[in-house]
């Protein structure tokens, strides 16, 4: 695989896994707390 | 033309680098324990995620030096060097992240505010191992004939170099500064890690032509390994920023 495709792939797979820890509000996990802002 | 900065015997230079990187070690909990004084339920982790985050990304990057040369010799685990492990990095941010996703889900600690510390205290630890690296002559810069051009003679190279190292040491203090001051404000709370992901993927991209160690270019082809990396937290960092905007604004819509 070319250096081009393997950019773009992992750039793909990098907003993927952007969108499902946006969509899981992993920034939230764990216990209770204050809201973000 | 430019007046050369030539820094002192290796000896001396070595000391130097031992003695910031272990300030840069002691100011990732002092600074975070700073943060979060007024937060007895972060605080309470914060030793247990420090010490854990030592000793992961100790082990994370012997590890993968190990394997990426075919276990032979390597680096003393525990050692303040890490940070200048070839391969080693990826594999100490990988069980660093993990060991800190198992312990905040264990502990059940809210992960936003205690990754906003830890951006801050990151940043601020980060740059004192950089102006270590211009200390010891690590991490070096490309040949440069513009101003403060650094020479490490002592160590046989009487090429100026670009004092990239004091340049990322600046970085990590202003990302530092900016996001304190941002924590300070109550401002992008929860945000602060994805902030510090865009602006060192973004710089990291940028300052690598400035570099001369470690540049291994990804398959021949123009960008280097560490570019990549930082075009994916970049990417990752602003898709994050971007959708979590869209959903504030849909809920407040």
């Amino acid at each position: 695989m070319s250096w081009a495709a393997v950019v773009i792939l992992g750039v793909l797979l990098a907003m993927g896994a952007a969108f499902v820890a946006q969509r899981l509000d992993l920034l939230r996990m764990g216990g209770p707390g204050d809201d973000v802002a | 033309m430019w007046p050369e900065i030539y820094l002192p015997g290796a000896d001396i230079s070595f000391r130097t680098y031992q003695l910031l990187n272990v300030a840069g070690w002691v100011a990732f909990p002092v600074v975070g324990l700073a943060l979060t004084r007024s937060r007895p339920d972060l605080s309470r982790y914060w030793w247990w995620l420090f010490l854990g985050s030592v000793v992961s990304y100790s082990v994370g990057s012997s590890a993968v030096y190990r394997l990426l040369n075919d276990g032979d010799g390597g680096p003393v685990w525990l050692e303040f060097r890490t940070q200048a492990v070839p391969g080693g990095y990826y594999g100490g941010a990988l069980l660093f992240l993990a060991w800190t996703s198992a312990t905040i889900l264990a502990c059940r600690i809210r992960a936003y505010p205690f990754l906003d510390a830890f951006a801050i205290a990151f940043s601020a630890s980060q740059a004192f191992a950089k102006a270590a690296c211009l200390a010891a002559g690590c991490c070096y810069g490309a040949p440069w004939d513009g101003p403060l051009g650094l020479a490490y003679c002592a160590q046989g190279d009487p090429t100026p170099r670009f004092p990239i190292q004091a340049a990322e040491a600046g970085l990590h203090l202003l990302t530092a500064l900016c996001l304190g001051l941002l924590y300070a404000r109550g401002k992008m709370k929860g945000r602060l890690i994805l902030l510090l992901g865009a602006a060192y993927g973004a710089w990291r991209l940028g300052v690598e032509p400035f570099r001369a160690k470690h540049a291994q270019p990804l398959l021949g082809g123009p960008l280097t390994t560490k570019q990549v990396a930082g075009l994916l937290v970049l990417a990752f960092s602003l898709t994050y920023l971007l959708l979590d905007f869209m959903a504030s604004r849909r809920k407040r819509g």
